[in-house]
C-alpha cells in the first residue's frame, strides 16, 4: 500500500493557550494531507468527503514542529474508503488518525469510485 | 444522566466551500460544550485558575466522531453533553450536536489531566473529580 507524506510547519495560529497544537487543528493538518495525496496521485476536482474521524492523541505538538502527516487508503467497497494518518515530529507519533470517507466530485458532491492509481502501491 | 446544553449559530467562519460547516468548527464546538460543563460543575475554579494555581491542564486524548447530517450557515445548533465515565486519571464524555432537529455528529470524548511543564498525565484533581462524577453518571 502506497504511503504518502505530507510536511507541515506548525504555525503559532495552531496552538493554544495552553502551549500546545490545539486539538482540533490536527484535524485540519490531516486534511490537507489528504488532499496532497489525492494530487500525488493524480485525482483531479475530487475531495475526499469524512464521515467519521477516530484520532488519538500521543504527544502535544509545539509551535514551530516540523511534522510529516503519513497517510495511506484503502478501498473499503462501495465508493468508501478507509485513510489511517499518523502525524509524526521525528521518532514521535504525535497523533494517530483513521478517517472513513468517500470520494466525491467538487463541486457537485456526487459520489466516484476509488480509481486504483489512489490506492496501488 | 444529566445532559449539559448550549446553542449557537453556523456562521460563515465555520463553513467551508461546499457550504457545509467544516469538520474543524464541529470539533470546535463539541469543545465549547465541554468546556461549558466543566464551568457549570465547577464555576469557582476555571480551567485557567487550574493552570495557574496547580499547573494542571486538560487535554483530549482521543475523539470518535461519525458525522450523520450536515449542518449550513445561519442554523442553529444544539450541542448536548455528558460525563459517562470517570477514572483516577481520564473521564469519558459523550456528546452530541443537532441542527434542525437532526443529528450532526455524535462523538465519543476522552479527555486526561496533565502536568503544563512535564505534560505527563497526573490524577484528576479532588475539587474537578468530586464536580465530574456530578455532572451525572
Amino acid at each position: 500500500m502506497k504511503e504518502y507524506v505530507y510536511r507541515y510547519r506548525i504555525a503559532l495560529s495552531d496552538t493554544d493557550a495552553g502551549g500546545i497544537v490545539y486539538h482540533s487543528n490536527y484535524i485540519s493538518i490531516a486534511e490537507r494531507a489528504r488532499m496532497e495525496m489525492l494530487r500525488e496521485a493524480g485525482v483531479e476536482g475530487k475531495i475526499l468527503d469524512a464521515e467519521e474521524v477516530s484520532i488519538e492523541y500521543m504527544r502535544p505538538g509545539l509551535f514551530d514542529d516540523e511534522v510529516c502527516v503519513h497517510s495511506t487508503i484503502s478501498d473499503a467497497g462501495e465508493g468508501k474508503c478507509i485513510i489511517r494518518q499518523t502525524i509524526e515530529r521525528g521518532d514521535d507519533t504525535l497523533a494517530k488518525l483513521s478517517v472513513h470517507a468517500v470520494l466525491k466530485t467538487f463541486p457537485g458532491l456526487s459520489a466516484e469510485y476509488i480509481p486504483e492509481e489512489l490506492t496501488r502501491a | 444522566m444529566h445532559i449539559f446544553r448550549i446553542d449557537g449559530r453556523v456562521y460563515f467562519s465555520d463553513t467551508d466551500a461546499t457550504g457545509r460547516a467544516s469538520w474543524k468548527s464541529i470539533f470546535d464546538w463539541a469543545e465549547h460544550g465541554r468546556t461549558e460543563m466543566l464551568r457549570e460543575a465547577i464555576p469557582q475554579r476555571s480551567q485557567s485558575d487550574l493552570a495557574a494555581e496547580d499547573g494542571i491542564i486538560t487535554v483530549i486524548k482521543s475523539i470518535d466522531c461519525r458525522k450523520l447530517s450536515d449542518a449550513h450557515l445561519d442554523d442553529r445548533i444544539l450541542v448536548e453533553t455528558w460525563m459517562e465515565k470517570v477514572q483516577r486519571f481520564s473521564c469519558m464524555i459523550g456528546q452530541r450536536i443537532s441542527s434542525c432537529d437532526s443529528v450532526v455528529a455524535e462523538f465519543s470524548v476522552k479527555a486526561a489531566f496533565i502536568d503544563s511543564s512535564t505534560k505527563h498525565p497526573v490524577p484528576i484533581p479532588d475539587d474537578f473529580r468530586k464536580a465530574l462524577e456530578g455532572e451525572g453518571l
